[in-house]
């Protein structure tokens, strides 16, 4: 090509010098011609020179003929200017126009004619620079055209092959019936393609392909034979050569274990190995179709041909291996795994021409993965599940890894303790055990005996501590000891222990109180006992115990300083102390206190701000009545916790149970005394009346009836005598006898308090006391109609006598009385009331020297009914008494 | 001839009895009996005109005896003797169906004549008792009805009426000066005297008094 080019530059080159030297003269003469025959008018004739112009231009290069002929005009032009108006004018410009004429059509021809060689020339050019061989030769075999091509393959030069026969190419010996055949198909089809062997000029053999393209002339008729030819020698030795190494490959992969495929970019198998596919027969028909064609043909499952698909292609775009694990449950159930690999296969263009395939089974070794993957898993979920908080610690001290139970107890989010020193989370407690790093070593200096279990103090994430016990472990790897500490929340078992202990104190303070409140002879010295306790057991500064008593609207006070401090006894007004100050009703207070167990009195505000109380009054309940009040003042700042009350109230359970025996004790033993007391004024009342009965008995009845035995024995001795007069005498004795024993009977129980019932009987009564002491009566009764039970009567009529005997004993001069007496349904109620003096009660109470008032209330007392006596020194008496009724269905017989 | 049967538990007093009957014409004492259970039988079996009892007598009380008597023989007519000269009692007897009533101390023809007069269906007392004094007794026995509310003590009148005027223990026990608890016992003491069982029974008690007054 190089060298070609460089011939064409030198031979333009000399055909630009010898264009110039023509040009040159050419130039000059046509000036000389044209100018000269300014002067010289030769007419007509003048156009022989014109012809000298002509065919100078003939010679000249296309562009300087254009040059020429523009000269040429532009000569002619100024040759028409400045022709002299003498000669023949015309006849020089009709020459001078033919002349341009002339020289403008060889201009235009010579360029036409230059542009078909540089074309033919071109042909020439790109024909002689293909490697391949173009040969031309007429029907007879001599050759016409020889390349370079031709040249380089077959080593003849053109000069030595162009003449000669085409048929020097070929080896000798080529069979006619070929050559032929190749010519007829030739003159048939125009053209034909053919492998065949030729001979170089050294005599090589050569392998050459040749197209064969035939010739026609302008007729039609076939006139020679363009050839072709293309050297394939090295191609077909490659190709053996390589068919020679794929049957060596595949002779190793048809041997090799391994499953191989060979697909094409397709994707449809160009082989595939007997280890993929064992029956020969599917093998082969497998050859030429995709995998899928395969599953299609056989029914199995696509889903796994699109999962290879995709790899094998991802394979192809990446130009470069692809792997992947496929797992695939096999239709008798078992679960297999292979790992398929892609390998594509480039051309020297980078262009994927195959794609190897191959795969193995590797289910043993993923069965073996899976179990170890499950047992892990297995593990994990063990560790998770543990309630222990277990951590693991490398040989640095921090914490590798940890458990969920780990995370909650120090509040941890998952992840976080990871790598942090395990020494910081859990720290001495008491300072008798510790937990700490060595030289490497995880070190539990504790006092418990259990070698590696200690009892620890650990830090939780927000600073808050807990107990906890650990037990630490070490597994020896070969990076170093690897430490397992099992962390056990001791907090609830602390509480626990605490809590219990807390009973036993309880319990024994109760069980010291319960002692002490048995060996306790009064109200005041269970109080105390009790009050001592409760300020041990509580943190309460002050203990008050306050037992109501309701007649005399006071309360007794015990109020005993807990620290050292020492009892204290008042007795205040009942609502004093109930009192405080939060505008609450004291009605409301007591029902509240009873209602919830215990009261606030006053509150303190604890560290988050809530109110708690600080001083608390809890009731004494006795069978549903309040008989008192414990009140507890907690030390100053301090305030009670719910455990505290509720022992409060405890205590006060007791407390009340206890008052309420001694209390009984201490009545029982009162009315031990009264009872004495009465008995023995009972007996002291009986001797005086049976003293006054026999002396009237004597004094009068006795002397009465001894004068009446006179009376009759004079009678007997004289009865002669007319003794009407003393006979007279002895019946008024008897009359007045009788009057008086009826009397004396009536003193002692009046008859018709049984046999007509109260009402009369306290009319009776009314009207005698009246009678005998001049002070008035006034006797209202409604309801008495009917009869009583008789203990009820007697009861009333005794009550009423005592209370009329009282006026006129104690209530002064000319007062009034009054007697009521209600029979209702359910009860009698008999008041006696009067306006004189009155007196004292508590006072004459207190000396229960009074027969007639302690024999009403005993009265009273013994058919379930009440007594009270109202009196003021100056303001009157009243009496009265409630008694139960059952009444007597007797229908009575009184107005 | 008036047939008389004699209670009495009494022998002497019987005879006694027995001989002033006897001695008397027209009169014939055709049974004795000295309790009064065999009272009532016997003046069942002989179906007296005239029974003369004594008020005092074992087994059962005479007033019993008479009230028996009259219900199953309603002839028979009732002279009651007694010791017993008090109005109630004579009362009793006359109520219950005694036609006469003679004292023991009064003159034995009192006895007779009070069964003279029994026999035909007349009255008899004997003196000092009498008709007059038998009305004034029964007029003195009547007593203005007692009101429940007069049975409660002053205390009990006070918070009786401060309550219903709408105090409470507390207020109440400022005002009176005492515990409010002993004016709560108080209220249902006075509460129970006058049958009422909620607080506003009491009020509605109290307006009823007028012990308040009741505004819209």
């Amino acid at each position: 090509m190089k060298v070609s080019g460089t011939d064409s530059n030198r031979a333009s080159t000399s055909t630009l010098t010898s264009d110039k030297w023509s040009m040159i003269s050419a130039t000059v003469v046509a000036t000389v011609v044209f100018l000269g025959d300014l002067w010289v008018p030769l007419g007509i004739a003048g156009g022989v020179l014109y012809l000298i112009v002509i065919l100078l231009a003939l010679p000249l290069n296309a562009r300087v003929v254009y040059a020429y002929a523009v000269l040429c005009t532009t000569l002619t032009a100024i040759g028409y200017l400045v022709s002299l108006p003498e000669g023949d004018v015309f006849a020089d410009f009709a020459n001078r126009v033919v002349a341009v004429l002339a020289i403008w059509i060889v201009a235009v021809l010579g360029l036409h004619r230059r542009r078909l060689f540089e074309s033919i020339f071109r042909h020439q050019q790109i024909i002689d620079q293909v490697q391949e061989a173009v040969i031309t030769a007429d029907m007879d075999g001599i050759i016409d055209y020889w390349n370079r091509g031709a040249e380089s393959i077959f080593g003849y030069p053109a000069a030595e092959m162009i003449g000669a026969s085409i048929s020097n190419i070929y080896q000798s010996g080529e069979p006619e019936a070929t050559v032929d055949e190749v010519m007829d198909r030739l003159v048939a089809d125009g053209s034909a393609e053919t492998e065949t062997t030729g001979v170089s000029r050294e005599g090589n053999e050569i392998t050459i392909r040749q197209w064969l393209l035939l010739r026609r002339d302008d007729t039609g008729q076939p006139s020679g034979v363009i050839l072709q030819i293309s050297d394939v020698t090295r191609r077909r030795e490659q190709e053996r050569a390589a068919t020679r190494m794929e049957a060596f490959y595949q002779t190793i992969l048809d041997e090799l274990p391994l499953q191989v495929a060979i697909f094409d970019p397709s994707g449809r198998f160009l082989y595939l190995n007997p280890a993929s596919l064992s029956d020969p027969d599917k093998r082969l028909w497998i050859l030429g179709h995709t995998e899928q064609e395969y599953f299609e043909s056989v029914g199995r499952n696509l889903e796994l041909v699109g999962q290879r698909d995709s790899y094998r292609r991802l394979a192809m775009k990446d130009r470069s291996k692809t792997t992947f694990e496929e797992v695939f449950t096999t239709r008798d159930g078992d679960r297999r795994s292979f790992l398929h690999g892609f390998v594509p296969v480039l051309d020297n263009g980078g262009r994927v021409t195959k794609v190897l395939g191959y795969r193995y089974d590797i289910t043993e070794q993923k069965q073996a993965t899976w179990a170890f993957q499950e047992s892990l898993a297995r593990l994990k979920a063990i560790v998770d599940a543990a309630g222990d908080g277990i951590f693991t610690v490398d040989s640095t001290g921090c914490i590798e890894s940890c458990n969920q139970a780990s995370q909650r107890l120090f509040g941890f989010e998952p992840g976080e303790a990871i790598g942090l020193p395990i020494d910081g989370l859990i720290g001495g407690l008491n300072g008798q055990s510790d937990l700490r790093f060595h030289e490497g070593h995880l070190v539990q200096i504790t006092s418990s005996n259990a070698p590696g279990i200690g009892e620890f103090e650990a830090t939780r994430k927000d600073g808050t501590t807990f107990p906890v016990e650990v037990a630490t472990s070490m597994l020896s790897l070969k990076d170093g000891p690897l430490y397992t500490a099992i962390i056990r929340d001791l907090t609830n078992r602390k509480n626990a222990e605490r809590a219990l202990m807390r009973y036993n104190e309880r319990l024994e303070a109760f069980r010291q109180m319960d002692e002490a409140i048995l060996t306790a002879s009064s109200t005041t010295a269970v109080a105390q006992v009790a009050a001592d306790h409760l300020g041990r057991l509580v943190p309460a500064g002050t203990v008050c115990i306050a037992l109501f008593d309701d007649t005399e609207e006071t309360s007794d006070v015990l109020t005993i300083q807990c620290q050292g401090g020492e009892a204290r006894q008042s007795s205040v007004k009942t609502r004093e102390f109930l009192h405080v100050e939060d505008g609450l009703e004291i009605d409301d207070r007591v029902s509240r206190a009873s209602r919830e167990g215990f009261l606030t009195i006053a509150t303190q505000e604890d560290s988050g701000g809530r109110d708690r109380p600080s001083q608390v009054a809890v009731p004494l309940v006795v069978q549903n009545a309040i008989i008192g009040m414990l009140r507890l003042q907690a030390n100053s700042g301090a305030y009670f916790e719910d455990e505290d009350i509720d022992i409060a109230i405890e205590v006060s359970g007791i407390l009340a149970i206890a008052i309420q025996d001694a209390r009984l004790f201490e009545e029982t033993l009162a009315s031990r005394k009264r009872l004495q007391a009465l008995s023995h004024r009972l007996v002291a009342v009986q001797e005086h009346e049976r003293r006054l009965i026999a002396r009237e008995l004597h004094d009068e009845i006795g002397q009465a009836l001894t004068g009446l035995k006179f009376s009759l024995e004079t009678l007997e001795t004289d009865s002669s005598r007319n003794n009407l007069e003393q006979i007279e005498d002895a019946r008024q004795v008897t009359q007045q006898l009788l009057a008086r024993v009826r009397d004396m009977s009536l003193d002692l129980r009046p008859a018709m308090l049984d046999d007509l019932g109260l009402l009369p009987a306290l009319l009776w009564l009314t009207d005698r006391y009246s009678r005998r002491t001049g002070l008035e009566v006034q006797f209202r009764h409604s309801g008495l109609e009917k009869r009583l039970d008789s203990e009820i009567e007697t009861a009333a009529y005794r009550i009423v006598q005592e209370a009329l005997t009282n006026v006129a004993r104690h209530a002064g001069q000319n007062v009034g009385a009054e007697v009521f007496v209600l029979a209702s349904d359910g009860s009698l109620i008999v008041r006696v009331q009067d306006d004189g003096v009155g007196f004292d009660v508590p006072d004459v109470v207190k000396k229960r020297n009074s027969t007639g008032i302690s024999g009403m209330e005993e009265r009273a007392t013994l058919l379930g009914g009440s007594f009270t006596i109202e009196s003021k020194p100056g303001r009157g008496t009243v009496v009265s008494s409630e008694l139960p009724l059952v009444v007597q269905e007797t229908a009575g017989v009184m107005p | 001839m008036i047939r008389i049967v004699l209670a009495d538990d009494h022998a002497i007093v019987r005879q006694g009895i027995r001989k002033i009957i006897d001695a008397e014409d027209g009169l014939s004492v055709i049974a004795e009996t000295d309790n009064g259970i065999d009272t009532v039988k016997i003046v069942e079996e002989v179906c007296p005109d005239v029974l003369v009892l004594d008020m005092m007598m074992p087994g059962l009380n005479g007033l019993a005896v008479i009230r028996q008597v009259k219900q199953r023989m309603d002839q028979t007519r009732i002279v009651v003797l007694s010791m017993h000269a008090d109005d109630s009692y004579v009362l009793a007897a006359l109520r219950t169906g005694a036609t006469g009533y003679v004292l023991k101390d009064s003159p034995s023809s009192d006895l007779v004549e009070a069964i003279r007069r029994a026999a035909v269906g007349r009255r008899y007392l004997s003196a000092p008792l009498s008709e007059r004094a038998m009305e004034a007794y029964v007029e003195k026995a009547k007593s203005k009805p007692v009101d429940k509310y007069e049975m409660l003590t002053q205390r009990e009148q006070e918070i009786l009426q401060l309550t219903a005027e709408g105090n409470t223990s507390s207020q109440i026990a400022e005002r009176l000066s005492i515990s409010p608890r002993t004016v709560e016992k108080h209220r249902s003491n006075l509460m129970s005297k006058l049958d009422l069982h909620v607080q506003a029974d009491l009020v509605r008690y109290a307006i009823s008094r007028g012990i308040i007054s009741y505004r819209t």
